[in-house]
């Protein structure tokens, strides 16, 4: 459950989730749309934008992009990737990824295995310690979508930190009988933990609409 | 305790007006595969999994070496091809 100190940050985020989604909204627009940065096409792989957006100064990086997976739910337009840059060139790990439905509605943040991204890996205690600090900057018709990423990440911090304390005892337990290289490059697993989101449900909880599920406390 | 009443309403009725208005919103298309590349270049097959992938699909950008001529091949002392 957050705490009370927590909570005008959460206000705060879930302000900056509705106004960003209400501006888009308001011109027929969801976030799987304005995700493409109005590219005319979306071709599966491509990163959206081209080159990611990325903000060197606050050390973190995503993109927006679609492509097949066993465990892709049916619905998703696509997913959001983002990164955690070091300060060694080369050097980031995979903090999640977020999936939108095709109206801009997340669907799922779920963490990958390491061969996916090609990431340092980092514990999960390395990369909770990072999500306060993940507030991507951007110029451009991207700058809302990275001030929508942010307030996301901040409204879900608790759900993403267990997320990530999760995927490292599914990596732990596996790594008990299997070779460290042999697992984090096993193309076979890909997606390693996933946790729904019901972001109305989520923005209802905090605006006193509602009690909260498991997943939101 | 007021302030969090006054600060809870205004979240509430802005969360009521988008989810109305987001009743409005067109989905968006779909992904499609992208024309298939030249096979010139084609980029090296992954190591298992997937032959045609690329060997980290979803990892971030990397930044561009800067061709000291953007125009010349990409393989420039390659035999020639067919």
């Amino acid at each position: 459950m957050a705490s009370a100190r927590a909570r005008p940050a959460l206000h705060q985020a879930a302000e900056q989730v509705i106004a960003v989604q209400a501006h888009y909204a308001a011109a027929g627009v969801g976030l799987a749309q304005a995700a493409l940065g109005g590219a005319r096409r979306f071709d599966t792989l491509r990163h959206y934008p081209a080159g990611d957006v990325i903000d060197r100064a606050g050390h973190s990086q995503f993109y927006y992009h679609a492509h097949d997976s066993h465990r892709r739910p049916a619905l998703e337009h696509g997913h959001f990737h983002l990164f955690v840059r070091g300060s060694e060139p080369g050097g980031f790990f995979h903090l999640a990824a977020l999936s939108l439905d095709a109206h801009g509605w997340p669907l799922r943040w779920f963490t990958t295995n390491r061969w996916v991204t090609g990431e340092r890996w980092v514990d999960a205690t390395t990369a909770i310690a990072a999500i306060p600090g993940f507030q991507p900057r951007a110029q451009g018709r991207l700058a809302p979508v990275a001030r929508w990423l942010s307030a996301m990440v901040a409204l879900h911090a608790d759900a993403l930190a267990a997320l990530l304390r999760r995927r490292d005892t599914m990596v732990a337990r596996r790594l008990q009988h299997t070779p460290a290289e042999q697992l984090f490059e096993d193309r076979r697993l890909d997606v390693i933990t996933q946790t729904q989101v019901s972001l109305p449900r989520r923005l209802q909880h905090i605006a006193g609409m509602a009690r909260p599920t498991p997943q939101e406390t | 305790m007021k302030t969090r009443q006054t600060r809870q309403r205004p979240l509430a009725e802005s969360l009521s007006a988008l989810l109305l208005a987001t009743a409005l919103v067109a989905p968006a298309a779909q992904a499609a595969d992208p024309a298939p590349a030249p096979k010139a270049g084609a980029s090296a097959p992954a190591k298992a999994g997937n032959p045609c992938g690329p060997a980290n699909p979803c990892g971030p950008a990397k930044k561009k070496k800067k061709s000291d001529n953007p125009c010349a091949p990409s393989n420039p002392c390659g035999p020639k091809k067919g």
